[in-house]
């Protein structure tokens, strides 16, 4: 790792602050809520920044870009996505007038909570549990199908949302427009958003498969049920088992 | 050399500082709230037994995922608004001149404000009377004259009478005055607004604040929920003290629900909109909660029972049947009716609000 210090900052930082954030302004809450939240925000950028040059020092820039290795496939999104994510963080306070109470904060959280958390832990699926089997992937390419329907699906997911958000913000915001025009501005963000989701529920289908799978055939001989038949057989041939 | 001790140590403090500062100082600072009390009225008051049964209804529903419960408000500028002019004219006018919240020497507001002080002044020679009547020239219309009778608050009937014959009102007209409050200075922000209305009470005059919506639009967006007529202030966290839990919701498909009761009075419009919302609001995507209704086929022209479902025409809901709430939609339109954010808590007095051009289109 390129530096102790950095890491420090950014696990502390990220630690102390996320708990200020997200208190939109004009919430029935005293206004020095509003303010400290507000602060933080903008303080975000500093583990953010922390953690971004970190990794950058230590991989290189171009390393998910141009891996072949489905494991940092996935931690790549997901380190995309936490960029993105914090970035709309720090930006928070300058938005939020015209994001809350939208899609928009339905697609950060997506954007946060399946784009970094789930992306970073399907590359670690993908990384441990052919070594806790002590097998390769018996089907590699599924994971890599699967790693792209979960990048697609996310994508498609989460940029609709965010123009739909921004969208129905505008409308909320503007008292000469009428409220009922809010849901038929997100209804088209909502429907391609809908596909993303199916996608994505794809992906995950396919990879509890392909682990399911790979527990079955290589975490132990009574569960893989070739195996399992191979040892009634022999069994049976030695006139053991009934 | 092993930190995991430290990081731990590093990770519990970090944790402890962020609910210290978000939910320990908040909550000891709110925890002192109490209804607020005007006179009779106190707000908020804790639901009675059909209301709360509603919020339960609202909840289990999930209505708190379509409509949120709080109106947001963006910053007002605030105006040093005169009500009364007190006993000692001499001193209002050096404490205006002084706080340079003195209206213009030939505007109506100042002539109204020299009039009231001379109504309560019982010194009177000719000069005074004089410089009076000129003042009362200055007046144009019936209502000129009634606020100067609100400013002066007299109380005695004899002078009060005098008052009225000078001002050339009627008893009728006297009598319609209601409380009127004259515009000093402004915009200005609070703090300094504050130290304007002090001196002004030191001058032993009344005077109030009047928050309003800035001219200017830069701050537009968090206008809209009051320009929408969702309510007429800000939601404030005492809106909020009989809610276990407050529903505020986060996500606005619907319009916000925190003072439907106080724009939507009447109980049959609320059983029309749950059972049919299109027949209320044309391009309503509400989902129709016809589940809270019994259903019953009736034969035409028979006369519907006095708890029917009916449009706006009289006519049921839906032709052919009869459909009567259940106990759930009475629970839950209480609760809908209970929803009221009224302008009398200290904390958000109501703004005065821009005129908003196309405010016609919004169904409400």
């Amino acid at each position: 790792m390129y530096s102790q210090q950095l890491a420090g900052i950014g696990f502390f930082g990220i630690l102390l602050l996320g708990g200020f954030l997200g208190v939109h302004e004009g919430a029935p809450v005293p206004l020095w809520v509003v303010r400290i939240s507000a602060l933080a925000a903008v303080l975000f950028a500093l583990p953010l920044g922390a953690v971004w040059w970190n990794v950058r020092r230590t991989i290189g820039i171009r390393a998910f870009a141009t891996s072949h290795d489905t494991t940092l496939a996935f931690v790549g999104v997901a380190w995309w996505s936490f960029l993105a994510a914090g970035v709309a963080t720090v930006l928070h306070p300058w938005i939020n007038e015209h994001t809350h109470f939208t899609l928009f904060t339905v697609a950060m959280r997506k954007l946060f909570v399946f784009g970094f958390l789930g992306m970073s832990a399907l590359g670690a699926i993908h990384y441990i549990v052919p070594r806790l089997v002590g097998a390769d992937w018996d089907c590699p390419k599924c994971f890599r199908r699967a790693f792209f329907c979960a990048t697609a699906g996310l994508l498609l997911y989460v940029v609709p949302m965010l123009y739909g958000g921004i969208a129905q913000g505008g409308v909320m915001n503007d008292a000469g427009q009428a409220y009922t025009n809010l849901p038929a501005t997100a209804l088209i963000a909502l429907r391609v958003a809908f596909l993303g989701e199916l996608l994505m529920l794809l992906a995950a289908v396919m990879v509890l498969a392909a682990f399911l799978r790979q527990i079955a055939m290589h975490a132990c001989d009574c569960c893989n049920p070739s195996e399992f038949i191979q040892m009634i057989k022999t069994a049976r041939d030695k006139g053991g088992v009934e | 050399m092993n930190k995991a001790p430290h990081y731990l140590i590093g990770a519990i403090a970090a944790l402890f500082l962020s609910w210290y500062g978000m939910v320990w100082g908040p909550a000891s600072q709110q925890s002192s709230l109490t209804p607020h009390v005007d006179g009779a009225a106190v707000y908020p008051r804790d639901r009675a037994g059909l209301a709360k049964q509603g919020a339960e209804i609202y909840r289990a529903n999930g209505c708190y995922h379509c409509h949120s419960q709080q109106v947001r408000q963006g910053q007002v500028d605030y105006y040093l608004m005169l009500t009364r002019t007190g006993a000692s004219g001499e001193s209002l006018l050096a404490a205006m001149k002084e706080q340079k919240a003195i209206p213009d020497e030939n505007s109506t507001a100042r002539a109204q404000i020299e009039l009231a002080i001379y109504l309560r002044n019982d010194d009177r020679n000719a000069t005074v009377n004089t410089a009076a009547r000129n003042a009362r020239k200055k007046l144009k219309n019936t209502e000129d004259r009634t606020v100067v009778l609100s400013l002066a608050a007299l109380t005695d009937q004899a002078t009060k009478k005098n008052a009225r014959e000078f001002l050339k009102l009627t008893a009728e007209e006297a009598g319609q005055a209601g409380r009127a409050a004259i515009e000093l200075a402004g915009p200005m922000n609070w703090s300094m607004a504050q130290s304007k209305l002090e001196s002004l009470k030191d001058a032993n005059a009344s005077a109030m604040l009047q928050p309003r919506e800035p001219g200017s639009k830069s701050d537009q967006a968090l206008w809209a929920d009051l320009q929408r007529d969702w309510g007429t202030r800000r939601s404030v966290a005492r809106d909020y003290l009989y809610d276990s839990p407050a529903m505020l919701g986060s996500q606005r498909i619907g319009p916000d629900l925190a003072d439907i009761g106080g724009r939507h009075t009447d109980a049959a419009r609320h059983y029309q909109h749950l059972y049919h919302p299109r027949s209320v609001v044309k391009k309503s995507v509400m989902p129709p909660y016809t589940f809270l209704f019994n259903k019953r086929a009736i034969a035409e022209g028979t006369p519907l029972g006095p708890n029917a479902v009916t449009d706006a025409e009289g006519k049921s809901i839906q032709p052919g049947y009869e459909i009567t709430p259940k106990p759930a939609a009475h629970a839950l339109v209480a609760y809908l009716l209970s929803l009221r954010q009224p302008d009398i808590v200290p904390e958000a007095p109501a703004p005065k609000r821009m005129a908003t051009s196309s405010s016609k289109e919004n169904p409400k």
